[in-house]
């Protein structure tokens, strides 16, 4: 292929060969002999995909013709003729297209015509009824038979069938065994992150049983260290980071959920309780808060904590990426083109994104700024977890009862809508009341810089400033946009036709009560409600409520709802005094914060029934707050409605002992519940019915433009049916993933482990199986090792692992001829064993093995072990990395504080994965930069000198220095001639480094280099 | 074959097809092929528009390569003062701004808008600073830049940008990778992606920070995102080693490192010798590099090897990091064949809540910090035949309001503007950017745009015409997409703008 700038093709030909290679052999049969069955998938397909679709795909449809499904692809096109007419070739405009002799009329349009072979493979194919298939990745899975083989020598397992009946099939012969300690090194850092320890070499290679290696294997599989190195792999996926990205990228706490996953691989957790737990675990009918640390999981996502942002736009983003996330990792599906369009290869329509979005649109979270709300609180001190649970338990039961216990008299009571008469903002009661609050002691000790508030507000407050009105309409009171002043109370009056009042409620309707379902409108804080009946004289009687009882659980967040700031004062004082103010005030115990997608309410009960003159008025004064977390922006109010009630039952409950008690318990829980110091995990809940938002579909993927009706969640009609007994739910969804005919999950999870194990997926595109993905180079083996997982493993992940290493294919020598690298240079039929580099974790971790640094320590907040100063310079933030002293400096890689708008240095140069999205795989690359790295990094050169220190201390002469540091680094005896070249090395560094100390240095150089290996950087 | 004589081979063998794929047992089938271009079979021929084939030489991934077409631009200097400094006060001069300065903002530019900060209704504020006409374009320019000033007709001035964020991160990314969320590649990972580097003892694609922060998108700013990370932006330092390791530990002398690889390179010899793994030759390749490196690349940034008369037409204060010593790092980076420069200048958000951020304090003083030294990096340019094919570029990521803040509603101490995404200037010079042009206008207030509004794509789309790329065709295939830096809506190349 050339194209018109003459280049020659590269990386893409390759592309094509090593694909064709596959499909030829997948393909049983690829004559078009018209007396051969075509198939859609392994002869249409690919012709359709490669030259029409990405004109007439599921994005663009040109001349009203596409080929993603076969409804449109029968029907008629702009032509006016169909594309295809099934048994008739001539009369399908499509064979008219692609054969069409007039260049301006052919298909594929300005490029090459298709090929001799190719039509006449399509124009069988629809003399044979143009039947559609689904592609391959969306049949479910059935079980595959093995293939007999007659190489017994060679095989251990099912998958050395496959792979030798390929390789027969090919002509090509295996390699052996790889040698004992070359086969230690693979499978320790497969398995466990580590290369082995001297003393475990020794074992090996000493044990001549026949079970040497399986006690190996399911030693690996069964120490500590698993946990962690399959973290690793997770956490890419998982987008995991100890910080919330954009700007000032704060610290979040999320390790837990990280200890979480370690913990769940450790304990081999099978793979569909894993994913569940972290999908749902709120959801599980089991009462254990233990099952919301994994629902961090999709708390990771970033948030956008800088000043002045749209908390939807960036709680939208967090939606979408965790719906989009859950199909990546999951099943491989690239959901994210569907977000603006169908999508354009798969069968997944545009309004189906929006369905799997309605799984994830009801979370409680927000994007709020410095407020992960909610969170699970999990104690510094593990003995008093048990308390600290059993608290929030109570904590919630208790904020479902009073809620309910008031809304059930709500529902029952009858209001009567009074008319708003008057309605006006008084700004200068505004500013009085927030200087107040300002000169407040407790407050301005929480955050002194409010103080600094004073001046300007004094200032506001002396001059003229005049009483705005609302607009009346309706008997509600609007504010008029642009003229709402900042500061302020709202002053109402209403006429009021009722005996009694025993109960008033304060509703706040958004402008717009039918688009805010969907597309909030600024929430608002209501500070203090205060009330007064008027009598017709103008004597005003302060009306006194003994309750306001909230319209949702959200509203009685009585002490989490405060900024961080006023909470860590107060617990730090041991005071929380909840007075009357406090109670509604300063909790912001009426809000919607920060978005308002519902009508909102409280009631305010009032301690005795009040009798009404007739003429009667209500005057309501109503203080609104601001966001103390981001930058003190006013909350107004924007429309405001008033109802009452005679219902006797109010004051019953408002002076009832067992509610009082209710609320006075909560509070001391509350309390109680702040006092224990704990960690504060973000975590995954659903909101209540109150406040659930809907979803509908957004135009070209604008959130800020929603069409069409109210979509439920559901999965794409491509996947069999999401079975729910009740409305669907995220665990719904999650458990849906592990249905017995889901095609993809097993298929993608078994292609990550082979891709850990071998450095390539048998589907090499690990994060795309759908139609444009590549095609598996074993698609019986996958499908084999897909069907053990799911149906004879029952997702027992350690047994899978297992399967695979016990393999004659994975224990193979990585020994590459000349001609075995003409004939399949990227090792995809598997005549040789895998030759992986290190990964980023790896890397360190060998050092620290190696010279004996490492620290065992498991879990825990993360550590800095030392980075260049200067490396962070972090926008309004005073984050300070201060490298850590003592055994905290050696702890593993995945311990790392993982800060991300600037990755740990040496890990990005590695290859880790950037942490903002979900990553499925990493790219290994080979740089220069990697060489700076191992051979100047402080870590490294502290690692090689400890070591050069250590084999000095254990031996006197300078060959078995060398010869232990060699084994250590490269987990096998060093040969003569590397043993030669050290010798030589030393001696030269030797004469070339003056000092005291120069045989340390010399020695630092040898293990330094050791450590700079080729041998000592692939596994 | 002796390893030397592998390596050449290596270096040319993958100017033809037929040796990339007979290939021998050298270091085929590493980097990119192993890699990255294989992960969408798919990506080769579906796009009538296709992406476009690449010859790479798997163990110089950085070589140099051409572009589509004959170029405009062999390098960029890309200058982005993070932030976003007042257009109003420095390019997009509103004499009817001007007149109404001081009254209260009408409610039809307020309904139905968002800002970052401004609540309530906000007084109208006139340019700070007077401005005047220069040059034979007649370009205005405020009495903020009087250096830059001389160079007017040498610039194509964009005053038509608007963007789709008004928060400095996700606009700060959108300018810089096409995407407002972190995970996408930098402009410059996506130029050395296309076309590799002229000088292989230096890393393609540096980026120098100043003003004392980082700008607020963080280093996902200069990341490679789903590229390979070989393309991602290497941050230089001010203070300590030029490049992060770069710098031998103390006692280790360069003929010990050599010393050392000379083992190192026999040692890793006889492990390919043993395990044939292509992937061996390239690490060797890789640390003969690494070793170049460590002197050109302290060599070319130290601004010390300058003249005195040099250093002092930037601006230079010795010892100090600053924008202007970035700026001559980044003339003399680009001599020697850096692909692409990127300057971070923080520190121009100018709301007007401090005195250093205030448009009539603060702001001074950056605009002091870079206009000397940027007018001295186009004349030094010019005289060095270089602007010819550099392209330098001064941007930001959104502009500022007409109407001065009033945070949360409240009247402030300091004059400041709130983000304005809809409205701001950037400016092209060499490279193949027309001179003396001054393309869009903002209407009378410079709010909004009135006449050829440019979108961050259409820019971006311009940036690799002038590299000599059609921007549909420089794609790489990710999570079932070939992606590129234009993203999905439809993206212009701007006609007007080229020489």
């Amino acid at each position: 292929m050339k194209t018109k700038w003459g280049l020659s093709v590269g990386v893409i030909l390759i592309t094509v060969i090593v694909a064709t290679m596959t499909y030829q052999y997948w393909l049983s049969n690829s004559s078009n002999d018209s007396s051969q069955k075509i198939s859609f998938n392994q002869h249409i397909r690919p012709i359709l995909n490669k030259n029409c679709t990405s004109c007439h795909g599921g994005v663009r449809q040109l001349g009203e013709v596409s080929f993603i499904y076969r409804e449109q692809a029968l029907s008629v096109g702009k032509s006016g003729r169909p594309t295809i007419v099934p048994g008739d070739p001539d009369g399908s405009e499509l064979m008219a297209r692609i054969s069409h002799s007039n260049i301006d009329e052919r298909m594929p349009f300005d490029r090459p015509p298709l090929s001799s072979e190719q039509i006449s493979l399509l124009e069988t194919w629809i003399k044979q009824g143009a039947e559609w298939e689904d592609h391959w990745s969306f049949i479910p899975v059935s079980r595959p038979e093995v293939p007999t083989v007659e190489l017994a020598a060679k095989i251990n397992s099912p998958i050395d069938n496959y792979v030798q009946s390929r390789l027969t099939q090919e002509n090509l012969v295996s390699n052996d065994s790889a040698g004992k300690t070359a086969l230690l090194r693979r499978v320790s850092f497969d398995l466990t992150g580590l290369p082995p320890t001297e003393e475990e070499i020794k074992n090996f290679t000493e044990d001549d049983s026949e079970m040497a290696y399986t006690n190996l294997v399911e030693r690996l599989l069964s120490s500590p260290d698993y946990g962690e190195r399959w973290a690793s792999l997770w956490m890419d996926l998982a987008r995991y980071a100890d910080t919330k990205g954009f700007e000032k990228d704060p610290e979040r706490t999320v390790w837990p959920y990280r200890d979480w996953v370690i913990d769940a691989f450790n304990k081999n957790m099978p793979y569909d309780e894993f994913v569940i737990k972290q999908l749902a675990g709120d959801l599980l009918p089991e009462d254990d808060l233990g099952n919301l640390i994994p629902t961090a999981f999709h708390r990771l996502s970033p948030t956008n904590d800088e000043g002045g942002t749209d908390d939807e736009e960036f709680r939208m983003l967090s939606v979408m990426d965790r719906s989009v996330t859950s199909w990546g990792v999951l099943n491989g599906i690239t959901m994210q083109c569907v977000q603006c369009h169908a999508h354009p290869y798969d069968p997944i329509r545009h309004e189906e994104y929006y369905q799997s979005l309605a799984f994830f649109n009801t979370s409680l979270d927000g994007d709020w700024p410095e407020n992960d709300y909610p969170h699970l609180f999990i104690p510094e001190d593990s003995t008093q977890t048990n308390e600290a649970y059993d608290l929030q338990k109570e904590i919630r039961e208790l904020k479902s009862s009073l809620t309910q216990s008031g809304k059930n008299i709500a529902r029952n009571s009858k209001w009567n809508d009074l008319i708003i008469r008057d309605a006006h903002f008084d700004p200068v009661a505004g500013i009085e009341r927030r200087i107040k609050r300002i000169t407040d002691k407790r407050e301005r000790d929480a955050n002194p810089s409010r103080g600094e508030l004073i001046n300007p507000l004094e200032k506001a407050k002396s001059a003229e400033v005049p009483m705005v009105p609302l607009m009346l309409k309706d008997g509600d009171a609007f504010a008029v946009e642009g003229k709402i002043p900042n500061v302020s109370i709202i002053e109402i009056s209403a006429t009021i036709n009722l005996p009694t009042l025993t109960a008033l409620q304060i509703e706040v309707p958004p402008m717009n009560a039918e688009t805010a379902r969907h597309t909030p409108e600024p929430g608002f804080i209501i500070e203090k409600i205060d009330a007064w009946m008027v009598t017709p004289d103008g004597q005003r009687n302060k009306i006194n409520f003994s309750y306001f009882a909230p319209d949702s659980e959200e509203n009685l967040n009585f002490i989490h709802a405060k900024p961080t700031w006023i909470r860590e004062t107060l617990a730090g004082k041991g005071e929380f005094k909840f007075e009357d103010e406090d109670l509604f005030a300063l909790t912001g115990a009426f809000s919607a914060k920060t978005k308002q997608f519902h009508t909102r309410w409280t009631i305010g009960v009032l301690a005795e029934p009040l009798n009404i003159p007739v003429g009667g008025k209500i005057e309501v004064h109503i203080a609104t707050g601001e966001y103390y977390d981001s930058g003190l922006m006013p909350a107004p109010v924007r429309r405001i409605s008033l109802k009452a009630t005679s219902d006797e039952q109010w004051t019953k409950f408002g002076s009832d002992v067992a509610r009082k008690k209710s609320l006075d318990d909560l509070v001391k829980k509350e309390k109680k519940l702040a006092l224990i110091p704990s960690h504060a995990l973000p975590i995954m809940q659903t909101q209540d019915n109150m406040t659930a938002r809907e979803t509908r579909l957004f135009e070209r993927g604008n959130y800020l433009s929603k069409v069409g009706d109210t979509l439920s969640p559901d999965t794409p009609k491509i996947f069999p049916a999401l079975v729910a007994d009740h409305t669907p739910d995220r665990l719904a969804f999650a458990e849906w993933f592990f249905g017995p005919e889901q095609p993809l999950t097993a298929r993608v999870a078994v292609n990550r482990y082979w891709e850990q194990l071998f450095g390539k997926g048998l589907v090499e595109t690990l994060e795309d199986f759908g139609t444009v993905g590549a095609a598996p180079s074993h698609p019986e083996l996958l499908d084999w090792l897909a069907w053990q997982f799911q149906h004879e493993l029952n997702w027992d992940m350690k047994a899978l692992l297992k399967e695979i290493v016990m393999s004659s294919t994975y224990r193979q020598s990585a020994v590459a001829t000349a001609e075995a690298l003409e004939i399949d240079p990227y090792n995809r039929l598997l005549a040789r064993g895998p030759q992986q580099r290190l990964t980023a974790e790896m890397v360190r971790d060998q050092a620290l093995v190696a010279s004996g640094l490492l620290s065992s320590k498991i879990g825990g907040p993360p550590v800095m072990p030392p980075q260049p100063e200067g490396v962070d310079q972090t926008v309004y933030s005073d984050f300070m990395w201060i490298d850590e002293e003592g055994s905290d400096r050696y702890r593993r890689a995945i311990y790392t504080f993982l800060k991300r708008t600037t990755l740990y240095p040496s890990f990005v140069t590695f290859d880790v994965a950037a942490r903002d999205i979900s990553h499925a795989r990493r790219m290994p690359t080979n740089t220069p930069l990697q060489a700076l790295v191992t051979l100047n990094d402080p870590v490294y050169l502290e690692a090689a000198e400890t070591l050069a220190r250590n084999v000095r201390r254990d031996n006197d002469e300078l060959e078995t220095q060398i010869k232990q540091a060699g084994i250590r680094v490269l987990s096998r005896p060093l040969t003569e001639g590397e043993l030669k070249e050290f010798i030589m090395l030393y001696n030269d560094a030797l004469s070339m480094i003056e000092g005291s100390e120069n045989d340390i240095a010399a020695l630092t150089i040898v293990t330094s280099t050791m450590l700079n290996m080729d041998a000592a950087l692939v596994r | 074959m002796t390893l030397e004589e592998e390596l050449k081979r290596e270096a040319l063998k993958a100017h033809t097809r037929r040796d990339f794929l007979t290939g021998c047992t050298g270091a085929l089938g590493s980097l990119f092929m192993a890699n990255a271009g294989v992960s969408s079979a798919f990506a080769a021929e579906t796009n009538p528009a296709g992406p476009i084939d690449f010859p790479r030489n798997p163990s110089s991934p950085l070589s140099p390569l051409p572009p589509q077409f004959a170029p405009k631009a062999r390098r960029v200097i890309f200058m982005h003062m993070a932030g976003a400094p007042s257009n109003l006060d420095l390019f997009d001069y509103k004499p009817e701004l001007e007149r109404l300065n001081g009254l209260d903002t009408p409610a039809s530019f307020l309904e139905g808008k968002t800002f970052a900060f401004i609540r309530g209704v906000p007084k109208l504020l006139g340019p700070v600073y007077p401005f005047k006409q220069h040059g034979e374009s007649g370009a205005w320019l405020s009495d903020r830049l009087p250096h830059l000033s001389d160079h007017v007709d040498d610039i194509c001035f964009i005053k038509s940008m608007r963007t789709e964020q008004f928060n400095h991160a996700p606009a700060q990314l959108l300018m810089q990778t096409g995407e407002t969320r972190a995970g996408f590649p930098s402009i410059g990972s996506w130029a050395t992606y296309g076309l590799g580097t002229e000088n292989q003892n230096l890393p393609g694609f540096m980026v120098m920070l100043s003003g004392g922060n980082s700008p607020s998108g963080g280093t996902q700013l200069w990341n490679n995102g789903f590229l390979p990370s070989v393309y991602q932006g290497v941050n230089t330092r001010s203070e300590g080693e030029p490049v992060l390791y770069l710098n031998n530990p103390d006692g280790v002398t360069r003929p010990i490192r050599r010393r050392m690889l000379d083992s190192l390179n026999r040692l890793n010899q006889a492990n390919y010798a043993e395990y044939g793994n292509p992937e061996t030759i390239t690490r060797i390749a890789q640390y003969e590099m690494a070793y170049r490196m460590q002197m050109e690349a302290t060599d070319v940034l130290d601004n010390r090897q300058e003249s005195q008369k040099t250093r002092d037409a930037y601006g230079i204060e010795p010892g100090k990091g600053s924008f202007a010593n970035n700026c001559l790092r980044a003339r003399r980076l680009v001599e020697r064949g850096v692909r692409f420069v990127q300057l971070y200048h923080w520190g121009w958000d100018t709301h007007g809540d401090s005195k250093a951020s205030a448009i009539n304090e603060g702001f001074k003083d950056r605009c002091r910090e870079v206009d000397q030294p940027i007018a001295a990096l186009l004349t030094d340019l010019k005289q060095r035949g270089l602007l010819e094919d550099t392209l330098v570029v001064w941007s930001s990521e959104f502009g500022r309001t007409p109407m001065q803040e009033n945070r949360g509603g409240r009247e402030m101490a300091f004059i400041g503007r709130d983000h304005n995404p809809n409205a701001f200037t950037i400016w092209m010079a060499g490279g193949g950017a027309k001179g003396g042009v001054n393309y869009g206008k903002t209407d009378d207030m410079g709010y909004e745009i009135a006449e050829n509004p440019v979108e961050v794509r259409d820019f971006h789309a311009t940036m690799l015409h002038l590299l000599g790329f059609d921007h549909h065709k420089l794609t790489y295939p990710f999570q079932g997409l070939d992606n590129k830096l234009t993203r999905v809506r439809p993206a212009r190349v701007i006609g007007e703008l080229l020489a």
